[in-house]
């Protein structure tokens, strides 16, 4: 299977990835990045997520590290990470959009000028 | 404010006992950690932030469940099945236990009166119903209650059939039979359900 067939990503699951593309994350720690990232358009709920990471996990694009955080409450914490088929999914899709985008500003300039 | 968090998380919780068990073992905990902190940032400003958030979680559940049962589904497992079964179960046991015990006590205000065999058959209603918390024990008397029913109404049958042709007597047992099928297979599923869970 190519990375092509995997695309495109909906949009929550390339903000997940994307969010977890610079350091491993918490679940929480996620969900408030998508926010950010996707500037307050997508919220994800708690269930929407967590389906979301197991879907990945099973897709092997994302992994679970060993390493339990504990929290301040004394609960383990478990961080995600992309993996080097994740990384390469992003950035598949990053160059899809981008194909994407020259060609709607190409179509638009020219119906402009 | 903080009680009203705290019931909340208490009652996602519960909500969370709703995944697929496979999910739930994996998920569950963070799940109800990330709840938490989500809805303390909420409730941080304000009572309705806190209900708008908790009423979103809790819309977004349906979906979200169905689809994790979906995929644990396509993992076939053993724990998939018997969640399965035991909904399956659950969810005709309270629809058809909950009608025919309502058809009964209907009956039973209107005429004041009831008879044995309404009686007996309200009780392994009662049993169905109760399985949802009792599996083994509410299953085993809503199967065996079953059979009776069944043995019963084949023997109704026969009786009814008496100087009809074979055919004619064979589908009136048949008919008799099915009276009590519906509690036989859904106090068996239960039955299942309870034992695979104990093993």
């Amino acid at each position: 299977m190519t990375m092509d067939e995997h695309l495109p990503l909906s949009e929550a699951t390339l903000f997940i990835l994307l969010s977890l593309a610079q350091e491993p994350r918490h679940g929480y720690a996620i969900l408030k990045d998508v926010e950010t990232l996707s500037q307050g358009r997508i919220t994800l709920s708690t269930g929407t997520l967590y389906g979301a990471l197991s879907r990945l996990l099973d897709q092997g694009w994302i992994e679970r590290l060993a390493d339990d955080l504990p929290e301040d409450s004394g609960r383990p914490r478990k961080r995600y990470r992309l993996t080097d088929i994740g990384q390469r999914i992003v950035r598949a899709e990053t160059e899809r959009l981008e194909r994407l985008a020259v060609v709607a500003r190409f179509r638009l300039a020219k119906e402009s000028s | 404010m903080t009680h009203i968090t705290h019931l909340m998380t208490i009652l996602y919780a519960r909500l969370l006992g709703l995944y697929p068990p496979g999910f739930r073992a994996e998920f569950g905990d963070e799940m109800r950690a990330v709840f938490a902190s989500a809805l303390a940032d909420a409730a941080a400003t304000g009572l309705w932030a806190a209900l708008c958030f908790s009423l979103r979680e809790v819309a977004a559940l349906p979906r979200n469940i169905i689809q994790a049962a979906r995929r644990e589904g396509q993992h076939r497992t053993h724990a998939y099945r018997v969640y399965r079964a035991r909904w399956i179960a659950r969810y005709n046991a309270v629809w058809f236990g909950g009608l025919i015990l309502l058809i009964a006590l209907q009956r039973l205000l209107r005429s004041g009166e009831i008879d044995a065999l309404r009686a007996v058959q309200m009780l392994i209603a009662v049993s169905l119903v109760l399985a949802w918390r009792w599996e083994r024990l509410g299953g085993l008397l809503a199967a065996l209650g079953g059979a009776l029913l069944c043995g019963l109404g084949l023997l109704g049958g026969y009786g009814a059939g008496q100087g009809e042709t074979l055919l004619a007597q064979g589908l009136t047992m048949l008919v008799g039979a099915l009276w009590g099928l519906p509690y036989l297979i859904f106090g068996g599923l239960f039955l299942y359900v309870g034992l695979q869970a104990e093993a």
